[in-house]
């Protein structure tokens, strides 16, 4: 609930107030979030909550227009804290303060359902994505549902089944906060749902700004910052239990909450847990066995102290799904088929599954010494497993069934072939799907090799050496965060903070043999460097334990620590005159980061273990936001930042699992960002317009993934990359008739890369530089992972009785794929005669963007509660998404990092062609059933 | 407050209820698979026989044959290709694949039903593959998995045969083709300067490129070529061998044209004398 921007507002109407001779008090109107209409009934509970002073409190009711108006003449001057709640709905809070006498418009305060169709947002899904670093990625969403913004309200629903990212920015451009202590990833700066994930009830009460805006909580980056408030006090009060089905994530969740509230005796108590269970019903062998508690104690004494202490944390198996090319969805005739996964013993085995668990501790401390006073202290540990399993082999065939060699289009010189395999395709599981039968029995055949002499401590005649095996890598974390904050009040005018935050953060890469497959052991040297450089030390992974044999739930390959030690200070200070408030933000950030080998490679011995030289950065961010309120709720606002940021630890080193090497002209981006808005909310109409500019310079990227024609593990370093962001943002809530409301919204931008950056290729294994600083010719290419232009309209219906339906239809363009930085490389290109057709043809294939084609949608919802003895309150909603049914919808896609070389017959390379790209399609029609039970 | 502490209470037999519904992700092996046993129609000997001098696509589905495999593609000196043999001859299968030594270990016995496969000769030397669609080439290599598994089976793990001796000239003729060879007292008659390395290996720092390497040498007066491929893993060993030194070597004994040719499987098989 954003009670900090309703306080602001309320602030700066204070002067604008009428007067009632000698009565005063508080006024509002309440409304249903989603529809905009009047909610009548609603209790107002307001308590005088100043130290010292005598206790007042008082309650009313909202009118047939939501209305309220409840005189606090009695109580006088001084803080108010206000509790506004509905059956059906959630309550809000908020703190106001009455001064010189005069009464205090609260404006519109708008309460979400509880039961909302809005229950599944946060969820996370697991892609397997072009690198291959750690952990395939996560798709993340990037706007957030609860917010009172409109668009946000809009977006946040029916953007996010197209992967929309707003404004075209990443994940690690939005700030997420917990109790005050910023939660972003270190070492990737992406934001951390999946910690929390499965935890909705407990995660509800947000404060967030959008866009560029600064925050109570930190100056933030370009795409908001969020304050999730995950104190005992702020779950809703109560037991409350929901079950969960749908179809596209998985079948089943149960949530369950209890919640004290803040007791008379200052404590607060709250503990909440859920599951997640099963598959779904269009990607097969993608499934969640997730699990999540929380449990939050909170102590207030007096008005001064405020002590909590949370912990929660998210245990989760997931199953991930992968994308392939088209010619295999034609083949197995479904765009959702998975090469994931295969059976073994006649059940589905997914052979790569996040294996997740990183509990959170939280200690907070707030002392307000003074009314105008207050300072607050946090401090965070995050710490557990990160693993993500995949397969790995030794000197053996590609076991992944869609690897290009075992498809058809790689005999398109014999059809007969082709047509043997394309037959195979359609029937086998065992040719479509991982053969895990066969993996168990090459390694139940797998032996030491004469001529090779590994160990002497094993009989060569009944060891089983696996060439198969199922590795876990793994990035746990030891993130530990120290915040404070002091924010002073000079009067009404100015208000003034000051905040400095330490993080100290150190996680462990490596990774684990997580099953042997049948056999007895895997063997731990360098299978390339072994190909390459024949015998001696150079093919062992760590020359420490050298020939080392590695048993189940060892670790072998890489074994590495990034490092982290970064000092914040910021402050900001909010100048409010009249309808004019100005916000002025800065930031200062010193961090250095190291890595740590504790493998000794026996291809770099003096370069692997022990630490590499320190990386410092000294950055910082300024920030300047003007606001004007023609009235509380018709506000135009707009703010201009210039931001650097350090890069990620993540992207900094050419080949973090084998060297210290860093990144050639490692540098810090730097942001130049301004946009302007102007939102309008009257009991009528609801309204945001926004328009933005940002200039992104100096990116860097790492993608690291298996190279077939270097046949090995080779990463592209990019350094120099800029992008502009350009874009509108609207959105619009009115109410038409008889509960009928109408909303809609529109992002339309152009999202590009501005400069022609430069990529290295590095092979893990070797000093070898496939390609140096080759410029990649990107200015003008779209950026991808996002439609460019989202789009929706829709009818929200708010009957009697707790009954609600909406219907909504949506419209995404400009949706690009991820590219491949090789292809637009003179490299790339060579040998290609662009003077004639074939070759401008070829040049065009080489170097085009691949555009997808519009998506049309249409979704809809409905729901109804019912108060039983007006004790338990019971909620079921369903929504139904992709009505259309439309099954060739691509939500995204990328490039193949590899390229095919074409030789002549003494083996030169004449020139390359792409591989066939890979894609994601949106699921078709699906459903979810939420039914909800509180008492 | 009391009840609130028996709702705690609720809540943690929630969390471990929840806790039990989470089986684990775990999973049985696979049971070991049977090795396959078939009745052979037919000796390798006879089958090769069938060969009429052009490719011959085999459409008799009755056909059985079965040999045990003596070669390793493990050093990559034997590429995309294995051999068997019984007790009358030995076989080139072109099976298509790399690493072929993890699925079709030496030692292991093979039954072939191949029915849809080809017959075809290289050089002289009659190999089974697949129908060709390069006029070059009899035959192709069989490649596709569905192809693989229609034609060859995997039988019991057996010892791997003894090397068939070659102790003299008269020993090396066209019945020890594509079979395992022991060759006795080969003599080294290559280059004046001695038998450096087997091959030439790549070497990217350097420009050069992989290239075979053929190294002559003497059984009495019949001139045996031992070719090496420069992607074997042992193509670049120092091997030290003046003109005349005498070794014995082991290997599949090949033969392009009117050349024998040996391919040895790793270095076990050079017994310096």
């Amino acid at each position: 609930m954003n009670t900090k921007r309703l306080l602001a507002a309320a602030f700066a109407l204070l002067w604008s107030m009428l007067l009632f001779g000698q009565d005063f008090g508080i006024r509002g109107k309440v409304l249903d979030r989603i529809s905009s209409t009047a909610l009548k009934d609603a209790t107002i509970k307001v308590a005088k909550s100043d130290k010292g002073g005598s206790a007042f409190s008082k309650i009313c009711y909202s009118g047939v227009d939501g209305t309220f108006y409840i005189s606090v003449a009695e109580g006088g001057n001084g803080p108010y804290s206000i509790e506004i709640s509905a059956a059906g709905y959630f309550t809000a809070r908020l703190n106001i303060r009455i001064a010189n006498d005069n009464s205090f418009d609260l404006g519109n305060i708008t309460l979400s359902p509880e039961v909302s169709i809005n229950t599944f947002d946060d969820e996370t899904i697991e892609f397997e994505g072009a690198n291959e670093t750690g952990s395939g990625y996560e798709d993340i969403p990037s706007v957030l549902s609860s917010t009172q913004d409109v668009f946000e309200s809009v977006a946040s629903y029916n953007f996010s089944q197209m992967r929309y990212l707003s404004r075209g920015y990443e994940s690690n451009y939005s700030d997420v906060y917990i109790n005050g202590v910023k939660m972003n990833d270190a070492m990737s700066g992406y934001t951390p749902y999946s910690l929390f994930s499965g935890l909705n009830e407990t995660t509800r009460d947000k404060e967030s700004v959008i866009g560029l805006a600064s925050s109570e909580y930190g100056v933030g980056g370009i795409n908001g910052l969020t304050n999730i408030n995950m104190y005992a006090s702020s779950v809703p009060k109560g037991t409350r239990f929901s079950v969960l089905t749908n179809s596209t994530t998985y079948r089943f969740r149960l949530m369950g909450s209890y919640s004290t509230g803040m007791m008379d005796n200052g404590w607060a108590f709250s503990v909440s847990a859920s599951t997640r269970l099963g598959g779904n019903d269009w990607v097969k062998g993608t499934f969640y066995q997730g699990f999540s508690y929380y449990l939050g104690a909170e102590k207030r004494i007096g008005d001064e102290h405020r002590f909590a202490l949370t912990a929660f944390g998210a245990p989760i198996l997931r199953g991930a799904q992968n994308s392939s090319t088209q010619e295999v969805y034609d083949l197995v005739g479904s765009n959702y088929y998975n090469s994931n996964w295969g059976y073994q013993n006649g059940k589905v085995r997914n052979a790569k599954v996040r294996n997740n668990h990183e509990p959170v501790i939280l200690f907070n401390y707030e002392y307000t010494p003074m009314d105008d006073m207050k300072v607050a202290l946090g401090l965070s540990y995050r710490f557990g497993k990160n693993g993500y399993s995949s397969l790995d082999w030794y000197d053996a065939p590609d076991p992944r069934p869609d690897y290009y060699r075992n498809l058809p289009s790689y005999y398109d010189d014999d059809p007969v072939k082709a047509g043997w395999l394309a037959d195979a395709w359609k029937t086998d599981p065992s040719v479509r799907q991982i053969n895990w039968d066969r993996l168990y029995q090459v390694n139940r055949n797998g032996r030491f090799d004469s001529g090779v002499e590994y160990s002497e401590k094993f009989d060569i005649n009944t060891t089983k050496r696996s060439k198969y095996i199922l590795e876990e890598r793994h990035a746990d974390q030891n993130d530990f965060n120290i915040n404070a904050l002091v924010t002073k009040e000079f009067g009404s005018i100015l208000k003034g903070q000051l905040g400095y935050s330490f993080r100290y953060n150190k996680t462990e890469y490596y990774k684990i043999v997580k099953d042997l497959l049948g056999g007895d052991y895997w063997f731990d040297v360098d299978q390339f460097a072994e190909r390459d450089f024949g015998s001696g030390d150079s093919y062992q992974n760590n020359l420490l334990t050298p020939n080392r044999v590695v048993k189940q739930g060892e670790k072998y390959g890489y074994d590495y620590y990034a490092n982290l030690r970064k000092n914040t200070l910021w402050t900001s200070w909010d100048l409010n005159v009249g309808g004019f408030q100005a916000t002025l933000a800065a930031e200062g950030v010193y961090q250095s980061f190291w890595r740590e080998g504790l493998y000794k490679k026996g291809l770099f011995p003096e370069n692997s273990y022990g630490r590499s030289e320190k990386q410092n950065f000294l950055t910082y961010s300024a920030k300047l936001g003007l606001n004007y309120k023609f009235t509380s709720q018709n506000i135009i606002y707009a703010n201009v930042g210039y931001l650097t940021q350090a890069p990620y630890f993540e992207e900094a080193f050419l080949s973090p699992r084998t060297r210290n090497s860093v990144v050639n002209g490692l540098t810090s981006e730097k942001i130049f960002s301004a946009d302007i808005n102007y939102s309008l909310k009257t009991s009528f109409i609801a309204l945001r317009v926004s328009a933005f500019y940002t200039e992104i310079k100096d990116q860097t990227d790492l993608i690291s993934f298996y190279d077939d024609i270097q046949r090995t593990f080779t990463n592209f370093s990019m350094t120099g990359i800029d992008q502009r962001n350009i874009g509108i943002e609207a959105a619009v809530k009115v109410p038409i008739i008889a509960g009928i409301s109408f909303e809609g919204a529109v992002s339309y931008g152009n999202y590009v890369y501005t400069s022609n950056p430069l990529v290295t290729q590095t092979i893990d294994n070797s000093e070898k530089v496939v390609v140096q600083n080759e410029k990649v010719y990107w200015k003008g290419y779209k950026v991808a992972r996002t439609p460019q232009l989202a789009s929706s309209i829709g009818l929200n219906w708010r009957g009697p009785n707790y009954l609600f339906a909406g219907i909504n239809f949506s419209y995404f363009d400009g949706i690009y794929i991820s590219m491949n930085p090789l292809r637009r490389t003179d490299y790339a290109i060579k040998g290609i005669d662009a003077s004639t057709q074939e070759g401008q043809d070829a040049l065009m294939k080489m170097t085009s963007q691949e555009k997808f084609a519009p998506a049309f949608l249409l979704n809809a919802n409905v729901g109804k509660s019912w108060s039983i003895n007006r004790k338990y309150l019971l909620g079921l909603s369903v929504s139904v998404n992709n009505i259309l049914n439309n099954k060739n919808i691509k939500t995204g896609g990328y490039e193949q990092m590899r390229l095919k070389s074409n030789k002549d017959t003494s083996g030169n390379v004449l020139n390359y062609t792409p591989f066939d790209s890979k894609y994601f399609y949106l699921y078709g029609i699906n459903y979810m059933v939420n039914v909800y039970f509180r008492f | 407050m009391k009840s609130g502490i028996l709702n705690i209470k609720s809540f943690i037999y929630f969390i471990g209820l929840s806790l039990l519904a989470v089986s684990c992700y775990r999973f049985e092996e696979p049971p070991v698979q049977e090795p396959v046993k078939m009745e052979t129609t037919m000796t390798i000997a006879q089958f090769k026989a069938l060969y009429p001098g052009s490719p011959y696509e085999i459409t008799d589905p009755s056909i059985v044959i079965s040999g045990v495999v003596t070669s390793s593609d493990k050093s990559g000196n034997v590429y995309r290709s294995l051999y068997i043999e019984d007790e009358t001859a030995g076989l080139e299968v072109k099976i298509g694949k790399t690493g072929l030594y993890n699925d079709y270990p030496r030692g292991m016995r093979l039954y072939i039903k191949p029915e849809l496969l080809c017959l075809g000769a290289y050089g002289g030397s009659v190999q089974l593959g697949a129908a060709s669609t390069q006029e070059k080439y009899e035959t192709s290599y069989i490649d596709v998995q569905p192809l693989i598994d229609r034609t060859i089976f995997k039988g019991a793990m057996e010892k791997l045969p003894d090397a068939l001796v070659i102790s003299s000239s008269s020993d090396i003729n066209d019945d020890a083709v594509c079979r395992f060879v022991k060759i006795m007292n080969a003599s080294y008659q290559g280059s004046s300067s001695g038998l450096n390395t087997w091959a030439v290996k790549a070497d990217n720092d350097l420009g050069i490129e992989a290239a075979y390497g053929e190294q002559n040498f003497k059984v009495g007066d019949k001139q045996i070529v031992v070719r090496t491929s420069g992607y074997a893993s042992f193509a670049d060993t120092k091997v030290g061998m003046e003109i005349n030194d005498k070794c014995n070597i082991s290997g599949i004994l090949t033969k392009f044209n009117s050349t024998y040719q040996l391919v040895i499987i790793d270095l076990n098989d050079v017994e310096k004398l």
